[in-house]
């Protein structure tokens, strides 16, 4: 944007400015009350308020307190769309910041801490009756809280108060032994309940349930979710096997369309053999895995994903090498599986994050590029590989491009496209 | 309506200097404002829309246009607003901004307003006046008051000296 002659942007309306401005958070918001008298008022009628945290926590800590306290009182919206707390107050200030957004219908709050925050533990008497304000709770449609410290409880308050609650995210709450999501009557659509370690048991009853991130499925259990669509499920902070992951989502595989698997079990013969327990998933068009591996583990077990998924159109694959030699399996990956023929009609994208030139990953190219019929475009990133020093990155990376024009190239049936990212 | 009649429906818009526009319901209905008009049966002849001009209304319907024949994924239609917003001066976005309030079309207002606040972000309060030929009406004693009441708001703010 050049710069600009007449004063253009004050002769806006109002509300329109208030918009603008609604996208700064707090403190951004707050400067532009220099600019002009005009501008004096305008950010005091924001509608999502982001208290941001201070850069100088020490210098400004207690006084951005006094400050946040002053600004609440002088904000005039009489809703709020977003309120987001992320400096680590003393819990007394968060408290009473919690009520003024409820007390302003707040539709969007998120407690995002920049470190775990010990400090301060959700209030649950905020949902107690009072006599002095009236906080509402039904306009919450959207609640996220990271980093806080639930003792348990808390969750279930905030469904029982909030009917209207669509989107619930859960993340790094070391001690929240349990968590129900259920209710017959839920409008829940998306539910994340992410790195809760503590976490012994969650359930989940959630008839408009679309979509579900999960990094544990220790304790999980899922009913009464006809709408799920959309599942992001993990193996990767316990040594749940594949079994127990298909036991959890028996009831509502056959109706996904987007599955996301992170996988960080190393390899054994018996995963290897699960995955052909795979029940066919007819819904699926979107599959995305991502795995782990210590060496030249076999990729082709995640063919019989794509058998089991007739209707696929789009696979990624993420595959992060840990550091270590590359030691070569031979004879794990060329079992019956990779040789067997079969016709896929719908995969057209193949993105291949974290490819290296090796026997797997090679036979797992060409599986695809000779077994899926309608294939456009094959996509090779050769950047998600871990724990390597930066040089040594560097050049595997470019080698990993060299091998895979030079090796992936001859391959390529017509009509299929090869980028190397 | 469109999908019960099968064939696809075509509304005529008409801006304040009297240029026409045809555009398909489907994309048309973006705007709160037009849909409630095709709700109330109002849409049968033209539809005047007093406070947007040709030019504007041109580009908003590319916008209605593009949007809408990318099926339900954010992340796409984000990258079109993306683009679609990348070459528009202030003159152009002020105007859009304008119209998509008039429209009631919250995902075009939200993106214009969202490209309007970047441009301000982490940036002295000279800069801005410049960038948007803002007016300092403060005398030197009331704009000092109002710096000290927010202090620490200028933390962490570009110098002055990048453009």
């Amino acid at each position: 944007m050049s710069f600009v002659v007449d004063d253009r942007i004050s002769q806006l309306p109002d509300d329109v400015l208030v918009d603008i401005l609604s996208f700064l958070s707090l403190k951004e918001a707050a400067r532009t009350s220099v600019l002009s008298s005009r501008w004096i008022n305008l950010w005091k009628h924001i509608t999502c308020l982001d208290l941001d945290t201070p850069a100088s926590l020490k210098s400004f800590g207690h006084k951005y307190v006094n400050w946040v306290n002053s600004v609440i009182r002088s904000n005039k919206s009489p809703t709020l769309k977003k309120f987001r707390i992320r400096f680590p107050a003393d819990g007394n200030s968060i408290t009473q910041w919690l009520e003024f957004a409820f007390s302003r219908h707040v539709r969007s709050l998120e407690l995002d801490f920049p470190v775990y925050y010990n400090n301060f533990c959700f209030p649950n008497e905020l949902f107690a009756p009072r006599s002095n304000t009236v906080l509402e709770f039904k306009s919450l449609k959207a609640l996220s809280l990271k980093r806080v410290t639930l003792r348990g409880g808390e969750i279930e308050l905030f469904l029982r108060n909030c009917p209207l609650l669509e989107q619930l995210i859960v993340h790094t709450a070391w001690n929240i032994p349990t968590i129900e999501v259920c209710g017959p009557s839920l409008v829940l659509k998306h539910l994340e309940i992410v790195n809760c370690t503590g976490l012994q048991s969650l359930k989940v009853y959630a008839p408009n349930l679309a979509s579900l991130r999960v990094t544990s499925l220790k304790g999980v259990s899922l009913e009464n979710v006809p709408m799920l669509v959309d599942a992001t499920v993990s193996c990767d902070y316990d040594s749940i096997s594949v079994k127990h992951l298909l036991s959890v989502l028996s009831s509502c595989i056959s109706q996904l369309e987007t599955l996301n698997l992170v996988l960080s079990k190393s390899y054994d013969r018996e995963t290897n053999e699960l995955y052909s327990y795979f029940p066919e998933m007819p819904k699926l068009n979107k599959l995305v895995i991502e795995c782990f591996s210590f060496d030249d583990q076999s990729l082709v077990r995640f063919a019989s994903l794509i058998r089991a998924s007739p209707y696929l159109q789009e696979l990624v694959l993420h595959n992060k090498r840990l550091e270590g030699r590359l030691k070569h399996r031979q004879g794990d990956y060329d079992a019956a599986a990779i040789n067997a023929r079969f016709r896929h009609e719908h995969l057209k994208v193949f993105r291949f994050c974290g490819y290296q030139f090796c026997s797997s990953n090679n036979a797992l190219v060409r599986y695809i590029l000779k077994n899926c019929t309608v294939l456009e475009k094959i996509i090779i990133d050769p950047c998600v590989i871990f724990f390597y020093n930066r040089s040594s990155r560097v050049m595997l990376e470019k080698s990993a491009r060299d091998v895979a024009k030079q090796h992936i190239e001859p391959q390529l049936p017509h009509g299929v496209e090869l980028v190397i990212l | 309506m469109a999908a019960e009649t099968g064939t696809p429906t075509t509304l005529t818009l008409k801006s304040n200097d009297d240029e026409l526009f045809s555009v398909a319901e489907s994309a048309a209905i973006l705007s709160v404002t037009i849909r409630n008009m095709v709700e109330d049966g109002c849409a049968g002849g033209v539809i005047p829309l007093d406070n947007v001009d040709g030019k504007t209304l041109a580009s908003v319907i590319t916008y209605m246009n593009g949007i809408s024949a990318i099926p339900a994924d954010e992340e796409k239609k984000k990258s079109y607003r993306d683009k679609f917003l990348s070459d528009k001066d202030f003159e152009t976005l002020a105007d859009m901004v304008l119209a998509a309030n008039y429209l009631n079309m919250s995902c075009l207002m939200d993106a214009v307003s969202a490209k309007i606040a970047q441009v301000m972000e982490k940036k002295s309060v000279g800069w801005v006046r410049r960038k948007f030929g803002i007016e300092n009406d403060y005398t030197p004693e009331e704009e000092a008051a109002v710096k000290e009441e927010h202090k620490w708001t200028f933390e962490g703010v570009e110098t002055d000296d990048d453009n």
